[in-house]
């Protein structure tokens, strides 16, 4: 076995991070590396699920973004990345994506709290099982690849099977000496700043890395004031290679150290639809003194040692977060008596009750002591940590060829909360402190020490690949109140599950093959929840089609997720003010995601590739019940689940020239229920938002390059070509508005 | 070969589902954890309280208020025919004064006793009757206007248009212009009517809005009484086909509503007015956030909340079954003597208190903060021993509150 370079182990480590999708692959990992190397050399990019061929034949669906397209278009949010990816549900809330909502096959999208989010193959939520929404999503700016796995393939990165795992990929060392420098600037004071430099010097590799990312906002605060946001993060990469010519085992050592933070004059607070159609952009006085901030570091140390017949990874990580976010919560009175809730007053802001909170909200009118607004300063701290293993290996057995992917996680992940509230009057537009003392609401703490173990088989005969899974979950959790006087208001809970899977891959030919699988999905509940509420259980089946081709592609896949218990966790972004599970028992949601990309050659050297992406999703509940869970209110069976939109389109071709480049992006989103209840019943239990959906969303992005050579390249782009402004959400509170029309120029120099 | 692999994977799906069926979930939980199921071993007789609750305190009381405000009914339509026919009406106008106060305090009593039907939907049918703190002036301008109209009908109307709260502004504010300030809202060309105009038209929308009170207290007695009423139903709590699961449950919620002391009676009517919640004049005493400002009933109304409380705890007087009982029989003697001592402070220094409230406010605010720390010390017995002895659950409301 020849040596493996500094990159080609770099290529390894990454490789690791999804590590079974080597499994996939060809053969050997050691074959692996090099098809994963060659991509490098290729695309400039780091593919950690394999390389194409491996994607080609993997039984369910993975996609990947790679650096180009994420390039193309220069996208800092999440949801205009994931627009050409099927099977993926967004509900949007401040346009920039700070604070994304995404759900994989209908799964709803709540803080993204059912898919794993991972960075480079590790959980990268502030607390993915004591506290899984994801208010702290990593700077998409900086990222290399984003990858997302649906289906079988889930069983493999928990704790969340339902639905799959979202994968963003930082860059990695770089073999030789390089660096890039990239700004941009553009309407509504955006800003971008990105540089990196990296290189290897015999065994030892580094890079550095920082990005600072701002704008001064879109909405017009009344009164004047910020709305954007400032978030800046940095990191480094040190690796050492062990390896030598005289040894089979080659072994590789990775540090990564990161810090970010940001600053954001964030809200909950939305507007009437009266309002909305008058001004969209516009932002309630009551909402000046919303803000959040949070930092973020990390640290996570790889090993690697790999050889002609196997492969191991081990990772050692820790995260820090921590997050204030001060805002309007609700209306509050010193008389208690009966108070609207800030959706209640935003959907009927004329009538008797609501009117006088809608002025006071609006900084019209004064408050009285009957309409104090009250900011809640949600202040947590969080830590993420553990240890993962995993490794492959391949045989013959039985005279079948038999690759083996084994893997195992301890992780512990803890939430402190330390909410509290302050009450402000609306004075001639301002708020005013009442100079009531802040009072604590919330003082607790959730822990969780959970092991994880997977083991999937993977066997080739002939045209067909069956790969079997399970995984395993043990998690203890411990809630504890820590509010003076509840020491008695504590839980421990152990939860047990093993979770199979098994999918099959049948080549029709070189070019094609069917697939299909089934796997068990699995959402945990957190510490804090009682023994009563049930985990989130489901079948998943996928069946599907895929034509690979030079390039070109088409891929049909049908989903079908039978839940036996749907769980939602209401927090303030879903207009709760707890953390409280709900449970709807059995849903069905099925759908359909298509996938076809064809690149037409044209003549001067011009080639246009066009990728095509189409999602139909249904979901129904089979039972009639009622929730005080918001979004549900009074179901019906056949109801539909909130926030999943029926058709989701999208339409990414660019024209390319050896100089210069041109991408448009067209997506159209079905408009969605906002409530599972279909209309209002006049009890006063009613969801406030049943029958409302939000508007049908049409956008197209537009971006052009032009390369300078030596010199680097000139790039602009525009966000929202039509300017349309239409309600992504009426929550938390009220009508929101998409971004509008952004211009961006920026120039990267790279050498 | 395919065809046995193709079988061997359905048969490996079919066994992946059933053992991912092997899910188990175990906890350990303290004593304070949650909306917990609690386990009861006593020997008090709760149906005896129930009905003692029932019979001697709650449904009396209603019964009383049906009579009140039919009293008050009375009392405007002749107050109003006085109006009409041009001689002196103020003795009428005393007469439907005093007839309001009387209602009021009767309401003041059943404003502890908010159970069941007063609570359905909102507690819309108590917010017909009083919605005290969402009241509104201007809005009654409004109304008294609107219902001119023929096809006026107060019961479409919302609440802060009528009930008593409405009524003590129609028959206790001598300013006959209207009250509304903001941009579109004053009732048209009100301010131009001579003042014997006015005087009849808010008469006259008393008496409707005295029509409708008279309407929704019958709908409350009704409600409670006969063989299918809420009565009847808190006093079979626990037993076969009961809504409640136990007696106790059904003791639970007349425990909540005398958390009424806590949140309203101590804090909206007494520290939020004297400035130890914010209030309209900032953090002091604030005379125009008193709760019977027209009136000058405020004080009243307190003492008429302590007096429920205390005939709730008792179960009537003291002789019958009542939650000074429940306490003794659960061991705990000596909060049910606390209690009953402290109840006694608390309503023997309220009507110690010689001058009207608001006078109180502007002038002796000390004794309206003596008044809070004496009401204060019947609550926090209430939030912790009381509830813990007789092993009940707090109100959500109450669970976050700022003491």
């Amino acid at each position: 076995m020849k040596k493996i370079s500094p990159t080609l182990l770099a290529a390894a480590v990454a490789s690791a991070l999804f590590n079974t999708q080597s499994a996939i692959a060809d053969d050997s990992a050691n074959e692996h590396i090099n098809d994963t190397a060659e991509n490098i050399e290729n695309t400039e990019h780091i593919s950690i699920i394999g390389g194409q061929a491996s994607l080609n034949k993997t039984a369910g669906s993975v996609a990947r973004i790679d650096e180009l397209a994420l390039e193309a278009y220069e996208f800092d949010d999440i949801a205009r990345v994931l627009a050409t990816v099927p099977g993926v549900n967004i509900r949007q809330e401040d346009g920039f994506g700070l604070r994304p909502n995404i759900g994989f096959r209908g799964v709803t999208p709540e803080r993204s709290k059912k898919i794993n989010i991972m960075e480079d193959g590790i959980l990268i939520g502030p607390a993915p099982y004591s506290a899984p929404a994801a208010y702290y999503f990593p700077i998409v700016s900086k990222m290399t690849a984003v990858e997302v796995t649906k289906g079988p393939s889930t069983i493999k990165y928990g704790p969340n099977t339902v639905a799959g795992a979202l994968n963003l990929v930082t860059r990695s060392i770089p073999a030789d000496a390089e660096g890039s420098l990239d700004l941009a600037f553009g309407t509504d004071g955006y800003y971008k700043a990105h540089t990196y430099y990296g290189s290897s010097v015999d065994k030892f590799g580094f890079l550095f890395e920082g990005i600072t990312l701002g704008s001064a906002g879109f909405k017009d605060l009344d009164g004047g004031g910020d709305t954007g946001f400032e978030k800046n993060d940095l990191s480094a990469k040190f690796s050492y290679d062990l390896s030598s010519a005289s040894n089979a085992t080659q072994q590789y050592f990775e540090l990564k150290l990161g810090y970010s933070d940001e600053i954001s004059d964030e809200t909950y607070l939305g507007l009437t639809d009266e309002d909305f159609a008058k001004t969209p952009n516009r932002r309630y006085a009551a909402s000046q003194l919303d803000s959040i901030d949070w930092e973020h570091t990390q640290i996570q140390l790889t090993h690697v040692a790999t050889n002609e017949d196997w492969e191991f990874t081990t990772r050692v990580y820790r995260h820090d977060f921590q997050r204030a976010w001060n805002k309007l919560d609700e209306f509050g009175s010193s008389f208690n008596g009966d108070i609207p809730s800030l959706q209640q007053i935003l959907i009927s802001p004329n009538s008797d009750e609501n009117i006088g909170f809608y002025n006071v909200l609006t900084g019209q009118a004064d408050s009285t002591a009957r309409e104090i607004l009250v900011l809640g300063n949600n202040d947590r701290e969080f830590f993420s940590q553990g240890i993962q293993m995993s490794g492959s290996a391949s045989a013959e057995l039985f005279a079948l060829e038999h690759t083996l992917n084994v893997g195992i996680r301890m992780h512990e992940d803890e939430i402190q909360r330390n909410h509290t509230q302050a009450n402000y009057f609306m004075r001639a537009g301002q708020l005013v402190s009442t100079m009531e003392d802040r009072v604590s609401t919330t003082t607790n703490t959730e822990f969780t020490r959970a092991w994880s173990v997977f083991i999937e088989d993977t066997i080739e005969f002939d045209a067909l690949t069956i790969t079997a899974g399970i995984r395993g979950e043990l998690i203890e959790g411990e809630y504890q109140n820590r509010a003076p006087g509840f020491e008695q208001d504590f839980q421990n809970k152990t939860t047990r599950i093993w979770l199979p899977s098994i999918s099959a891959y049948y080549a029709l030919n070189d070019n094609a093959g069917i697939f299909g699988g089934v796997h068990q999905g699995f959402v945990p509940t957190s510490p804090i929840q009682p023994e009563s509420i049930e985990v989130e259980q489901s079948n998943n089946f996928e069946i599907g089609y895929r034509f690979v081709d030079n390039g070109n592609r088409a891929e049909v896949i049908a989903f079908f997720s039978d839940y036996s218990n749907l769980l939602e966790s209401c927090s303030i972004s879903a207009g709760c003010d707890t953390d409280t599970t709900f449970a709807a028992g059995d849903v069905d949601v099925y759908g359909l995601e298509a996938l076809g990309a064809y690149t037409f050659e044209l003549s001067n050297g011009l080639s246009l590739p066009i990728t095509l992406s189409y999602t139909h999703t249904q979901s129904e509940f089979k039972q009639t019940f009622y929730s005080p869970f918001n979004q549900w209110g009074f179901v019906d069976v056949g109801n539909k689940v909130p926030y999943l939109a029926e058709n989701m389109i999208s339409m990414n071709a660019a024209l390319q020239a050896s100089k210069w480049d041109v991408s448009v992006l067209i997506s159209y989103t079905d408009g969605m229920p906002e409530s599972a209840q279909t209309a209002l019943s006049g009890d006063i239990r009613d969801s406030t938002l049943a029958g409302v959906v939000t508007d049908d969303l049409f956008n197209i992005d537009l971006s052009a390059g032009y390369n300078l050579g030596s010199a680097g390249r000139m790039y602009a782009k525009v966000d929202n070509i039509l300017d349309s402004n239409d309600i992504v959400s009426r929550r938390p509170f009220g009508a929101r508005p998409s971004k509008p029309r952004q211009f961006v120029l920026g120039y990267r120099y790279s050498f | 070969m395919t065809k046995r692999i193709v079988k061997t994977a359905i048969a490996l799906a079919v066994a992946s589902i059933i053992v991912g069926c092997g899910e188990s979930t175990s906890t350990e939980t303290g004593a304070q954890f949650g909306q917990q199921d609690r386990v009861v071993d006593n020997t008090f007789n709760e149906t005896a309280l129930l009905t003692s609750l029932v019979d001697k305190v709650i449904v009396p009381t209603y019964l009383e208020f049906a009579q009140n405000a039919l009293a008050l009914q009375n009392a405007i339509d002749n107050y109003c025919g006085a109006l009409s026919s041009q001689t002196d009406a103020s003795g009428d106008l005393a007469n439907a004064q005093a007839s309001w106060q009387t209602a009021m305090t009767t309401w003041q009593l059943a404003e502890m006793m908010q159970i069941g039907p007063l609570l359905e939907n909102g507690s819309n049918l108590r917010n017909k009757i009083y919605s005290w703190p969402n009241v509104s002036s201007c809005a009654v301008d409004q109304d008294v206007v609107n219902a001119e109209a023929q096809d006026y009908d107060i019961r479409l109307r919302t609440s802060s248009r009528k009930g008593l709260d409405a009524l003590e502004y129609t028959l206790f504010n001598t300013n006959l212009n209207h009250s509304c300030t903001a941009f579109g809202t004053a009732p048209d060309g009100w301010n131009n009517r001579p003042d014997d105009a006015r005087m009849i038209a808010r008469c006259h929308y008393s008496l409707i809005a005295a029509n409708d009170l008279v309407e929704n207290a019958n709908v409350l007695v009704d409600a409670w009484q006969g063989s299918e009423g809420y009565g009847e139903i808190l006093k079979n709590a626990g037993q076969q086909l009961s809504d409640f699961t136990s007696a106790l449950e059904a003791v639970n919620d007349v425990s909540d509503s005398m958390f009424y002391l806590t949140e309203v009676t101590k804090d909206a009517k007494l520290a939020t007015p004297v400035g130890l919640f914010a209030n309209d004049c900032g953090l002091s005493p604030c005379v125009e956030n008193a709760e019977s400002v027209y009136s000058d009933h405020s004080l009243q109304n307190i003492i008429a909340n302590l007096k429920a409380f205390q005939t709730l705890f008792f179960g009537g007087s003291e002789a019958d079954v009542g939650f000074d009982d429940f306490l003794v029989e659960e061991g705990d003697a000596e909060t049910a003597e606390k209690m009953k001592q402290d109840l006694a402070a608390a309503i023997s220094f309220a009507e110690s208190l010689n001058s009207s409230y608001e006078t109180l406010l502007s002038e002796q605010a000390d004794q309206v903060e003596a008044l809070h720390e004496n009401v204060k010390t019947v609550t926090d017995t209430l939030k912790t021993d009381f509830i813990q002895s007789l092993a009940l659950e707090l109100p959500a409301t109450s669970a976050g509150d700022n003491d």
